[in-house]
């Protein structure tokens, strides 16, 4: 996982909870962020597909809560 | 506006790339009931327009896997044909059935009884038919995206099953931008001329250097990849969008090409106006402009060049200047999938659009006339017939068409879509007057329009095409709606100029006409009356 990543995982959850830049963190996760709720889940992770091109399984999409699990998601 | 979004799974995240509309969505899998309920979000009068996008396979339930029959889609068809027949003023937009290639049946698919194929062409034959009876209806054929992008790039499993999701974000943001294609496409937004550069644009090639014959336009090769361009662009034009040709070139040079080239596909006639000379681009498509009586912002601009382009850009912001493609090989494939549906889609076709070209040719002669006659003698000269028609309901397209495209002959400028215009020919409070004009050059189709308020005394629109401003035939549709109204029992009727940055040639046409101007609004709008006896 490289800060570039967190850096982008950052600004996608960001842009799809339609917060400001600097709102969403490197520990922001669905615990600590009250719009971050399942269903942006699913559209966080949408997003993440569609950016980096990279295909989240089930168990990606229903476990990767926070910035840092989802930046580990995309290869370095 | 104001849209509701329905569907039969969870179809949320479109609405993040539907923006700037604003979309509320109903509740999951409420497609059905929301149509069927009288009471329901989606007939209440705040929504403008009904979404109604849907899985196939998911409607199809266990038909889809060859159980039963396929019961909830034609539940589906039966509630859809309902409410648009019941509510005429909205605009309702449904996808059409796509089904996935999972096919339980895979070979025998085709010739089987249960075949999925055949269901499918069943259930959109029906969905084609309901939309030609409902104007209001709005289909959006989805299946062009599943063959443009695959079904892999476009469904989800894992969203599916994780929640209700089917489509990638891909899937949505080409489905939003199809919806607001075909809305816009629907309610003729779109552009009226598209004006093209030559060398490496209609032909690969220098004309100058390589001669009439030796452009590349052929049909193989780097030829074909402009030949297929050509043919595309006379296919569009057939649809109405006038084609110009504005291009750094000596006019004797293209003379040639259009006299000798039979590679050629477009010829002199398919353009309403030819600038091939050496001044600025700009220039000339101001000067394009002043001859078809247009608009710059109703021009897209194609030229390979982009030094040019960006010039255009400058100087004229109005005017769509998309970047060219950067294989010659994907001209033709990204005019028709990215270029028309942006800017000249159409979902109606009028016979007037089929010789849009010619009439604005035909004007080009006509301009010539007058050049060298007084007025008087030159509209003499042109022997003008007009016919007119009261509630025209054949011409539906064509009323609402005129209303959303006629910007400088237009005292009020209301814009209005098919289901208004069958709300004014249905009531026996408006009478819509519709002109059409020809002369001994040809026949120019419906080209004036007044619609009006009978039971208030008053015109709500009055308009003609530019294609036949100066020609006084305004005062016959004038004269007619005047009559209609005293038909009606009216004495007094009102009148207004409503002003925009593009009709102030009308600025003074109520006073011209007999009619007192009665007070003027800070916005300038004008109200006028006149009496008839």
């Amino acid at each position: 996982m490289t800060e570039k990543n967190t850096a982008l995982v950052s600004a996608l959850v960001a842009s799809v909870l339609n917060l400001p830049n600097d709102a969403v963190g490197a520990n922001a996760s669905m615990e600590n962020t009250p719009q971050w709720d399942s269903l942006a889940q699913l559209n966080i992770c949408l997003a993440l597909q569609e950016k980096t091109g990279v295909v989240l399984d089930m168990e990606a999409i229903a476990s990767s809560t926070s910035v840092i699990a989802l930046a580990t998601l995309i290869p370095d | 506006m104001r849209t509701l979004l329905l569907s039969n799974v969870n179809m949320q995240p479109l609405i993040a790339f539907l923006k700037p509309w604003e979309v509320v969505c109903g509740e999951f899998n409420s497609l059905l009931l929301d149509l069927s309920n009288p009471g329901s979000l989606a007939a209440s009068a705040e929504i403008s327009h009904v979404l109604c996008i849907y899985v196939g396979d998911t409607m199809m339930g266990d038909a889809f896997y060859g159980e039963g029959s396929p019961d909830q889609c034609e539940t589906f068809l039966v509630a859809l044909e309902t409410f648009c027949a019941a509510h005429p003023e909205k605009i309702v937009v449904a996808n059409t059935f796509c089904l996935g290639t999972g096919r339980w049946l895979n070979f025998a698919d085709l010739l089987h009884p249960s075949s999925l194929r055949s269901a499918e062409a069943r259930l959109n034959e029906r969905l084609i038919a309901i939309a030609k009876d409902n104007a209001n209806l709005l289909l959006v054929d989805t299946e062009l995206l599943f063959r443009r992008h695959g079904e892999d790039a476009l469904l989800s499993d894992a969203f599916w099953y994780l929640g209700r999701i089917r489509y990638s974000n891909l899937m949505f943001r080409s489905l939003a931008a199809m919806i607001r294609q075909a809305v816009d496409a629907y309610a003729h937004r779109s552009k009226k001329v598209l004006i093209l550069d030559l060398d490496n644009t209609l032909w690969g090639g220098i004309l100058g250097e390589a001669g009439p014959l030796g452009i590349a336009l052929s049909e193989d090769g780097t030829g074909r990849c402009y030949r297929d361009f050509q043919r595309a662009l006379k296919a569009i034009q057939r649809t109405g969008v006038l084609l110009a040709i504005c291009s750094k070139n000596n006019q004797e040079d293209l003379d040639e090409v259009f006299d000798r080239n039979s590679m050629m596909i477009l010829h002199r006639e398919d353009f309403a106006a030819i600038r091939a000379n050496w001044d600025p681009k700009p220039d000339n498509i101001i000067d394009i402009a002043e001859s078809l009586n247009l608009g710059v912002d109703s021009f897209v601009f194609i030229d390979d060049n982009p030094v040019e382009r960006e010039l255009v850009r400058t100087a004229m912001p109005e005017v769509v200047v998309p970047d060219f493609p950067r294989r010659v090989e994907n001209l033709p494939a990204w005019f028709l999938r990215e270029i028309v549906p942006a800017w000249f889609g159409k979902y109606t076709i009028t016979a007037e659009d089929h010789k849009k070209t010619t009439s604005y040719r035909v004007n080009e002669e006509r301009r010539q006339l007058s050049r060298s006659l007084n007025l008087d003698t030159f509209l003499r000269d042109l022997e003008i017939e007009c016919k007119l028609q009261v509630d025209p309901a054949e011409q539906i397209n064509r009323i609402a068409q005129m209303t959303q495209k006629t910007n400088q002959f237009n005292l009020t400028t209301r814009r209005y879509e098919i289901p208004d215009i069958q709300r004014f020919l249905d009531s026996p409070d408006y009478s819509v007057v519709l002109l059409e004009y020809k002369d001994r050059f040809g026949s120019e189709g419906s080209v004036g329009l007044a619609i009006l308020n009978l039971a208030e005394s008053h015109i709500d629109s009055f308009l003609m095409s530019c294609r036949v401003i100066g020609r006084k035939v305004e005062d016959q549709i004038l004269n007619k709606a005047l009559d209609l109204f005293k038909a009606h029992g009216c004495r007094r009727i009102g009148a207004e100029f409503i002003p925009t940055q593009k009709n102030h040639q009308v600025t003074a046409f109520y006073e011209s006409h007999g009619f007192s101007l009665i007070a003027e609004e800070q916005d300038g709008r004008k109200i006028y009356e006149r009496m008839i006896k």
